[in-house]
């Protein structure tokens, strides 16, 4: 599936567009490959989790075809987390990540045009909220 | 042209990168970019409002009263380009307009320990946000980024690592084309009258 992928990336994200650089193409690789069947582990999903502590999307800024497909690899998995593995703990859990899933199912930039039930849903103010 | 946005050279950064941000990103969204939305004069002086008050922006709709101020201004873009500078996909949380009044009431002029709380407060917000306002970056992440950027001690809070999400929030803002373009425009105006001052001083070294 990862050649399949790498394949519709380059109409959905054009390189020219976003001008990826060869490191940003090995990251690309990299998580698409992590997160393949066979290899997405407890493990994996907190490295990615730890990986988007101060970043927007996987490359950083850039979106990318590597968001489209952990974002659907990873949808599942996240309804099944509890409160604590999704924002709680003591290095407050997966939040990164489930900031990124938000991002990536709402965003016009990645573009994937879900229904809202199709969603995983995450309530944005279940942590944080001190703005008055 | 429609729209002209006077910006002072001699205002606080951070009471002019908010408007000249969105103003740039106004005209960057906007496919004919030789022929810009929100024209930008740069004045090397405050601008007076009617009342005799001194400025650092101000915006001049054509057939309309200019407006006065950062926020005033900021106000008046987001009415007149809602498209552009509204985040898409909102669902909950404060709208555009009240982070417009955040950034120009809790950031300008505030001192340091009022400005940490207030950074304090947009990173808790920033935990499962991506954007301040819904999903994409909308004249609230522009307010607010404008009027950190403007001020380098303010600013560099939010570029090291301490409040995480504040820090990831203002790294992807820099990324932003209409944030470099913006503040390299501002850069070359204020340049560009230096040599003009170097050159009088060469006339004064000439006669003298």
């Amino acid at each position: 599936t990862n050649t399949i992928a790498t394949h519709l990336s380059s109409t959905v994200f054009p390189a020219d567009k976003h001008g990826y650089t060869p490191l940003d193409i090995a990251q690309i690789d990299q998580w698409l490959s992590l997160t393949g069947p066979g290899s997405l582990t407890d493990g994996v999903v907190d490295q990615l989790n730890l990986h988007l502590k101060d970043k927007t999307s996987i490359l950083g800024t850039k979106p990318s075809i590597a968001d489209v497909v952990c974002y659907a690899r990873l949808k599942d998995l996240a309804k099944g987390w509890s409160a604590e593995q999704r924002v709680g703990g003591a290095n407050g859990g997966r939040r990164y990540l489930l900031r990124w899933l938000d991002w990536v199912q709402n965003s016009p930039i990645i573009g994937l045009k879900l229904e809202e039930g199709e969603k995983l849903v995450v309530d944005v103010d279940e942590v944080g909220t001190v703005v008055r | 042209m429609s729209y002209a946005l006077d910006i002072s050279l001699k205002a606080p950064l951070a009471a002019v990168y908010p408007a000249l941000i969105a103003a740039t990103a106004i005209n960057h969204a906007v496919a004919n970019a030789a022929n810009p939305v929100v024209g930008l004069s740069y004045l090397d002086a405050d601008i007076p409002s009617p009342d005799g008050t001194a400025h650092p922006v101000a915006l001049k709709l054509q057939n309309d009263e200019p407006v006065y101020g950062t926020r005033a201004v900021l106000e008046a873009l987001l009415t007149s380009h809602a498209t552009v500078l509204r985040g898409a996909n909102s669902r909950t949380g404060k709208l555009e307009e009240e982070w417009i009044v955040f950034a120009t009431s809790r950031l300008l002029g505030a001192d340091y320990r009022a400005v940490v709380k207030a950074i304090e407060e947009l990173d808790a917000h920033l935990t499962l946000r991506t954007f301040i306002v819904g999903y994409t970056p909308s004249i609230a992440d522009i307010a607010v980024y404008g009027a950190l950027r403007g001020n380098s001690q303010f600013y560099s809070i939010v570029r090291k690592p301490t409040y995480v999400n504040a820090h990831r929030w203002a790294k992807y803002m820099e990324s932003a084309p209409s944030s470099t373009a913006a503040l390299d425009a501002h850069k070359a105006a204020t340049d560009a009258r230096k040599p003009a001052g170097s050159s009088d001083d060469r006339k004064k070294t000439q006669a003298g």
